[in-house]
C-alpha cells in the first residue's frame, strides 16, 4: 500500500527539525524518517499518531490514501 | 539498561556472591552441584557473571531498533523460512535420486550456513528497497 498524500517533510521543515531530530523525538531512526518521506515505507498507526501529536495536527493532515 | 534496573542487577549479583561465600564458609551444599564443586561456588559464579554482564551493558550504547527495522527483519525471516522449506524439499528429492552420504554434523553446519546467508542477503536487499 502506498500513501497518496504525505506531508511529513513539509511539516518537519516548517518546525525546523532535521530528520535525525524528528526521528529521536518519535523514537525511530533517521533512515526510517527518510523512508517515510520518500514514500518507500508506510508508518505504523502508532508512529503516525506520534507524528500527529508532535506536529499538533490530525493524522489525515499528514498522510492520506486514495479511495 | 536504566539506572534502577542496573542497581537491581548489581545487588542481585553481589547478593549471590555473598550468599555463595557464606554457604562455602558454613560448609553447606558442599556436594557437586551443576558441574561445580559446591552450591556456593555455583552461586559465586552466577553472581560474578551477572556483575560482568552489567559492567559490559553499562558501557555498550543501546542500539536504536525501530519499527522499520522490525519490519525488515520480519520480512527477511519469512523469506529465510520459505527458502529453507524449498531447500529441504529439494534435498529430499536429490536424496531420493542420489543418496546423500554426508556426516550429520557437516550437513547441519551447511544448513545453518545456508540460513545465515539467506537471512543476511535478504535483509540487506529489503533494507535498500525500503
Amino acid at each position: 500500500m502506498a500513501l497518496s498524500k504525505n506531508r511529513l517533510k513539509e511539516y518537519r521543515e516548517k518546525k525546523g527539525y532535521s530528520q535525525e531530530k524528528l526521528g529521536g523525538l518519535v523514537g525511530v531512526t533517521r533512515q526510517t524518517v527518510i523512508s517515510i518521506e520518500g514514500g518507500r515505507y508506510v508508518p505504523s498507526l502508532e508512529l503516525a499518531l506520534k507524528l500527529a501529536k508532535l506536529f499538533k495536527c490530525k493524522v489525515e493532515d499528514l498522510f492520506g490514501v486514495d479511495k | 539498561m536504566n539506572a534502577k534496573k542496573r542497581k537491581i542487577t548489581l545487588l542481585f549479583g553481589l547478593g549471590f556472591i555473598i550468599a555463595g561465600v557464606l554457604l562455602n564458609s558454613a560448609k553447606i551444599g558442599t556436594q557437586e552441584y551443576l558441574g561445580f564443586s559446591s552450591a556456593g561456588t555455583w552461586m559465586m559464579y552466577i553472581g560474578f557473571v551477572t556483575l560482568l554482564i552489567t559492567a559490559i551493558k553499562w558501557k555498550v550504547k543501546e542500539r536504536k531498533v525501530d519499527e522499520r527495522i522490525n519490519y525488515i527483519a520480519a520480512k527477511a525471516n519469512r523469506i529465510t523460512f520459505i527458502a529453507v522449506m524449498v531447500a529441504a524439499f529439494l534435498v529430499m528429492v536429490i536424496d531420493g535420486v542420489y543418496p546423500i552420504n554426508m556426516r550429520y554434523g557437516m550437513f547441519m553446519s551447511y544448513v545453518v550456513m545456508f540460513m545465515i546467508i539467506i537471512y543476511s542477503v535478504s535483509y540487506k536487499i529489503i533494507e535498500r528497497r525500503n
